[in-house]
């Protein structure tokens, strides 16, 4: 098993005015190729912040994160922007889809920045959405979306650069149980195929479906748990 | 992030916000307006003055008797100078001079049957009025051997009397004396248009020096006309006519005028006017500048979420920075094109109602459209920065 994440001795601390948030104290995480993982715990114990650093949308204040062997430390703000492009998907609790842009082009997105050719891109975010089952909606903006299916935008643009981790901060948050349900084994498909997913929820039914649960509280990992 | 890419983006933002966008140029198109019709006014000014100096030609250096005032009270007024045909040798014997052409002149009644009018009548050398003798409408241009033969200018011939006059025609000049004679016409001139410093040839009459003697009795020359033989020494040259003749006129006043100083003097005035006037353009700008700043930083507030999921993707500052730049910078142009094709349509119609002319370069096209693009470029710095350096959190409003 090869590791594709490390989280070694990470600090985060938010500074408010003249006071400190720490927000995360002395967290250590190895995940694995193909892994499906579930990170739980209470409000503001966090999760997100934890989300973020692994997504390379923010550093820590101390301590390493390594993804694929390239410690975020050590990267410029553009280098950090192309990892975070190739090796991460993010889907978040509120879609996050740009509301100007058709479905086609919000699955686009991510290839731009990657510099794929124009033909490469569409034909590559059409066929992420038939996957996701949308293939009647790629003209439709986020408005004319239900949220299940803004969320399987979201979760198709996720996958336009092929990442390494399948971010998904509360992706069934907005969701009704039904349409929850749907997207959940959407993820369980993903995870099937071998893509690594790491998922925040407080959804009980969630966290069975993943093969390990860490949970936080109050900045610090206080259980991990495999299920078999 | 490739450029066509950009361009689809922003594209693609414009068509959403039309109104907006087309809004926020206006204070640009109106700018770019504003320097091409000011550019075409002050370009078409200076163009009418080159003009009535080109006809002119900048070789000539006029020499004239008198003139030059006293500076000081001291300093006693001299006599004017008596420029004869010597001093005609003179000047043409002097370094770089082509030829020296004399001429008086006089202000005439003219009859012709029983209708008057009135005219300058001038006096010249056939041989060395050149310009005036290739301008021959009808008829011929004078002779040395005429006398009193007279060459008609365009107007006078067409409009100052009734019938239209022709070679062969007869006319009675009286001066004011009391002294007439009478002329035979023996050509008209073509039409010149502007008039020049010498006066208007299309409201004078030509006539020998000998035949001007018909009504006046001169003993000298009023004007020398003195051809150089290059534009870029005529001052050179002035300056050595003026040293042979002051060998003669010690005591005399005489003043040498070369119309190239007098034609810089006023197309610098011209320059001038014109660029204060493009100046006013510039500041118009500027405001439809600072204007563009704020619309941009409008955008990039509406966008803080999207520029959010942007950099979530993947996107670099750099990517985020060019793209709004960029969208600034095309802004600028389309407002350009707009307000270039503007400016030229209310220039032209400027010059149309008001008679006036005006002209539209091209150099002052590409001008008022590199000016467009260039403020609205500057004008898309900040907030295009201010846009790459959120934090991609924080844009994202705290997911
Ligand atoms: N940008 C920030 N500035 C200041 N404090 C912050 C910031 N982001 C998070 N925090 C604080 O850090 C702690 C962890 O926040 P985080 O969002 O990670 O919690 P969470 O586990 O995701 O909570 P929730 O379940 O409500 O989403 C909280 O106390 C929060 O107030
Ligand atoms: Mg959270």
């Amino acid at each position: 098993m090869t590791t594709i994440v490390d989280v070694v001795n990470v600090d985060k601390t938010y500074r408010m005015g003249t006071v400190d948030v720490p927000a995360l104290r002395d967290v250590n995480i190895t995940i694995n190729d193909g892994e499906f993982i579930s990170i739980m715990g209470p409000s503001g114990s966090g999760k997100s912040t934890l989300m973020n650093l692994i997504g390379c949308l923010d550093r820590p204040t101390s301590g390493d994160i390594i993804i694929r062997g390239r410690n975020v430390n050590k990267l410029s703000d553009n280098e950090l922007a192309h990892l975070r492009g190739k090796e991460v998907g993010f889907v978040f609790q509120t879609f996050n889809l740009i509301p100007r842009m058709d479905a086609l082009r919000n699955v686009e997105l991510p290839m731009i920045y990657q510099e794929l050719s124009r033909a490469e891109r569409k034909a590559k975010a059409k066929k992420l959405l038939i996957d996701v089952g949308l293939g009647d909606r790629m003209h439709h903006k986020p408005m004319e979306l239900s949220g299940g299916e803004r969320q399987r935008v979201a979760i198709a643009r996720a996958l336009a650069n092929d990442p390494t981790i399948l971010l998904a901060d509360e992706p069934t948050g907005n969701l009704d149980t039904k349409t929850g349900a749907e997207i959940l084994s959407l993820f369980k498909k993903l995870n099937d195929d071998g893509r690594t997913i790491i998922t925040v929820t407080h959804d009980p039914e969630i966290a069975g479906y993943s093969e390990r649960i860490i949970r936080l509280r109050d900045g610090k990992i206080v259980g991990e748990k495999y299920e078999s | 992030m490739k450029l066509p890419d950009v361009l689809e983006y922003v594209v693609l933002d414009y068509s959403n916000s039309k109104f907006k966008t087309t809004l926020s140029s206006l204070g640009i198109i109106i700018g770019v307006i504003a320097i091409v019709v000011l550019l075409s006014v002050g370009e078409g000014l200076q163009a009418g003055v080159s003009g009535a100096f080109g006809e002119l030609e900048l070789d000539t250096i006029i020499v004239m008797p008198g003139g030059q005032m006293a500076h000081t009270q001291r300093q006693a007024v001299k006599a004017p100078a008596k420029l004869t045909d010597r001093d005609i040798n003179i000047i043409e014997s002097t370094a770089g001079v082509r030829s020296a052409a004399p001429r008086n002149q006089l202000y005439a009644s003219i009859q012709y049957r029983d209708r008057g009018s009135a005219a300058s009548v001038v006096s010249i050398s056939p041989t060395k009025e050149a310009v005036l003798a290739d301008s021959i409408e009808s008829g011929r241009f004078l002779m040395k051997s005429d006398v009193y033969s007279v060459v008609v200018g365009h107007d006078i011939a067409e409009i100052a009397f009734d019938a239209k006059l022709h070679p062969g025609m007869h006319l009675t000049l009286f001066e004011e004396s009391g002294e007439k004679q009478e002329y035979t016409i023996v050509g008209i001139l073509e039409e010149w248009g502007a008039g020049s410093l010498f006066g208007d040839p299309d409201n004078q009459l030509f006539v020998t020096h000998a035949g001007l003697q018909g009504l006046a009795d001169y003993d000298s020359y009023s004007q020398i006309l003195v051809k150089a033989n290059s534009v870029e020494n005529v001052e050179e040259i002035a300056n050595n006519v003026d040293k042979a003749l002051s060998r003669i006129h010690r005591n005399e006043a005489y003043a040498i005028l070369t119309l190239k100083s007098f034609s810089e003097a006023i197309t610098g005035v011209f320059t001038m006017i014109k660029y204060t006037l493009a100046g006013i353009g510039a500041i118009s700008l500027l405001v439809g500048g600072i204007g563009i700043t704020n619309v941009m930083m409008l955008t990039v507030k509406d966008r803080v979420r999207e520029i959010g999921v942007m950099k979530a993707v993947g996107a670099t500052r750099t990517d985020v920075r060019l793209t709004f730049l960029l969208e600034s910078s095309l802004l600028g142009l389309v407002s350009g094109v707009i307000g270039i094709a503007l400016g030229a349509g209310i220039s032209l119609l400027i010059g149309q109602l008001g008679n006036f002319p005006i002209v539209v370069t091209w150099s002052t096209l590409l001008l008022g459209l590199a000016f467009g693009v260039l403020t609205t470029t500057v004008a898309g710095v900040y907030p295009a920065n201010q846009a790459s350096k959120l934090d991609p959190i924080e844009a994202l409003g705290y997911e």
